[in-house]
């Protein structure tokens, strides 16, 4: 990485013994930072882990519904509660960590796909293939995430698969803008030129020397992004423009539980604290690792 | 619909920003001048509250404790602060309170952070030096500094803020330019949904160019050489 490049080169005069108690403090303060990137780790593998074995975890069905028991407090048959159709809330809320976390990961995936290859694109070739791009990009970024989240889903139609796309395009505006600006910092540097001019092929350059040095902040951004596609995606089933209801979603039993706030609390209550404990996992542990990977923020958090 | 939909958004906005700025800014000047004190902490435990309740389901949250359980306040429903002040502004507090929750969390981080920067800067202590008071170090010397990024942040998460009005609109059913656009997306009405989104895609646009203007007004330097 270009940790070395970004940090102005320690004096020479330094004994060996100073140099070593200075490399120390920094892992120390490292470490110590890292405090918030694992425990955001321990409750996102919880999350992911609930994801994994709901089948195995979940006491009912996510859609099996039993209306002689509906709108139950919670008790130890049901330890969530029951919503409105007699569906237990606690495998409701499990299956919800599926669609929730795979929303997320997709939507990011792909947005980061087609927004570093647009970035990438942009930023090597330059002139009107760079103009017209961004061009593009900047209409994209002129509407707000959820807005244009709305839009694609009222083009593209309800139903998963359509949010993680709705989501994935509304996130190639902003991926590709970053790339962009750290390919043009990468291109500018002497070694780019030095392996364009050893005749190294175009793609092995792209592959080997350009891709990897804009890779840290992009991962930075990714991580942060994920936990971002996992709040529109429940906001846009909360809306009622995201996934259809049968689906055990966090966003769509909050709206569902709305209407019950006065009977039922739960039914909003236990997927919206599902929700918030896995973003804020989620939070912790991009903001730990763009602490710990970005040589740039390394410093300013203490 | 699609005329009268659009005035609450702009009213509930104004209410939730203003009150979030003025409760955020203190609150994180406090934070950031007793480091690590309760205050410290009170700061943080609302910032990454606000960051991680979403709007909807701090909406509903709120809700249920002070409309169901207290019934202090109505659960819906929309009186224009215009004609009926009292009852307009009590409508808005829930949502406003919803809004600015995250609101308060951002300004304050931000705050929090740029003003520690700041404070170990030499020309605080210089200040501090030539035995101007401590109030006068931090707010004059010091919010100079952090006004920049925090302004930044602002025009940044405008896109969270819309993010934040749609869903607080929804929940209230506040009859604003969310409710609008999300009812006309779930009656397919397109002309509706494009007028929608090309009004906040403007509204967007308005701000950030605003929030780039003001970088000239909050920095002297960046005059000399102006764009």
């Amino acid at each position: 990485m270009d940790a070395e490049l970004a940090r102005p080169a320690p004096p020479p005069a330094l004994p060996p013994i100073a140099r070593l108690a200075r490399t120390l403090a920094g892992a120390g303060r490292r470490l110590r930072r890292q405090h918030k990137a694992m425990a955001g780790g321990a409750i996102v593998l919880l999350f992911v882990l609930a994801a994994v074995f709901a089948p195995w975890l979940a006491p009912y069905g996510p859609t099996q519904q039993n209306f002689a028991d509906a709108m139950q407090g919670p008790s130890w048959a049901h330890p969530m509660g029951t919503d409105s159709f007699g569906q237990d809330i606690l495998a409701r809320t499990l299956y919800g960590a599926r669609s929730a976390l795979w929303i997320g990961f997709a939507s990011v995936a792909l947005g980061l796909v087609a927004g570093v290859a647009v970035g990438l694109l942009a930023g090597l070739r330059g002139g009107r293939v760079e103009w017209a791009l961004m061009r593009v990009v900047d209409g994209l970024l002129a509407f707000p995430e959820l807005i244009m989240a709305m839009a694609f889903m009222a083009v593209l139609g309800l139903g998963m698969g359509n949010v993680i796309l709705a989501l994935a395009l509304s996130f190639v505006g902003p991926f590709a803008r970053t790339v962009r600006a750290d390919v043009l910092q990468v291109k500018a540097r002497p070694f780019i030129e030095a392996a364009r001019l050893m005749g190294v092929p175009e793609r092995e350059v792209i592959l080997r020397h350009v891709l990897p040095n804009v890779a840290a902040p992009i991962l930075v951004q990714a991580g942060m992004r994920i936990s971002i596609a996992i709040l529109l995606a429940s906001g846009l089933s909360f809306l009622g423009l995201g996934v259809v209801p049968p689906t055990p979603d966090w966003g769509l039993m909050i709206a569902e539980g709305r209407g019950f706030v006065a009977m039922a609390p739960w039914m909003s209550g236990m997927p919206g604290l599902a929700l918030a404990t896995l973003l804020v996992g989620l939070n912790l542990l991009a903001e730990g690792l763009s602490d710990t990977l970005d040589p740039r923020t390394g410093g300013t958090h203490a | 619909m699609s005329t009268a939909g659009t005035v609450p958004t702009p009213n509930h906005r104004i209410s939730t920003g203003t009150t979030a700025t003025a409760v955020g800014v203190p609150l994180s000047v406090l934070a950031a001048v007793r480091r690590n004190s309760w205050i410290d902490l009170a700061a943080s435990a609302i910032a990454i509250g606000g960051n991680a309740f979403p709007s909807f389901y701090l909406g509903v949250v709120l809700i249920w404790v002070f409309s169901v359980s207290f019934q202090w306040f109505p659960s819906m429903g929309y009186v224009s602060p215009w004609s009926d002040p009292l009852t307009g502004l009590w409508h808005l507090a829930l949502p406003a309170l919803t809004l600015g929750a995250w609101y308060v969390g951002l300004i304050a981080t931000v705050t929090r952070a740029s003003l520690l920067e700041v404070l170990s800067q030499p020309y605080m202590a210089a200040a501090r030096a030539r035995g101007e008071p401590g109030w006068r170090v931090v707010w004059v010397h010091g919010m100079r500094n952090v006004a920049m990024p925090l302004v930044t942040v602002i025009g940044l998460q405008l896109g969270g803020m819309l993010r934040g009005a749609v869903m607080t609109e929804v929940v209230f059913t506040l009859p604003g330019l969310g409710m609008m656009i999300t009812s006309a997306v779930q009656t397919r009405e397109y002309l509706v949904v494009q007028a929608g989104i090309m009004i906040t895609a403007l509204l967007f646009i308005t701000v950030n160019f605003a929030v780039d203007r003001t970088y000239t007004l909050l920095d002297p330097r960046l005059r000399k050489h102006g764009r």
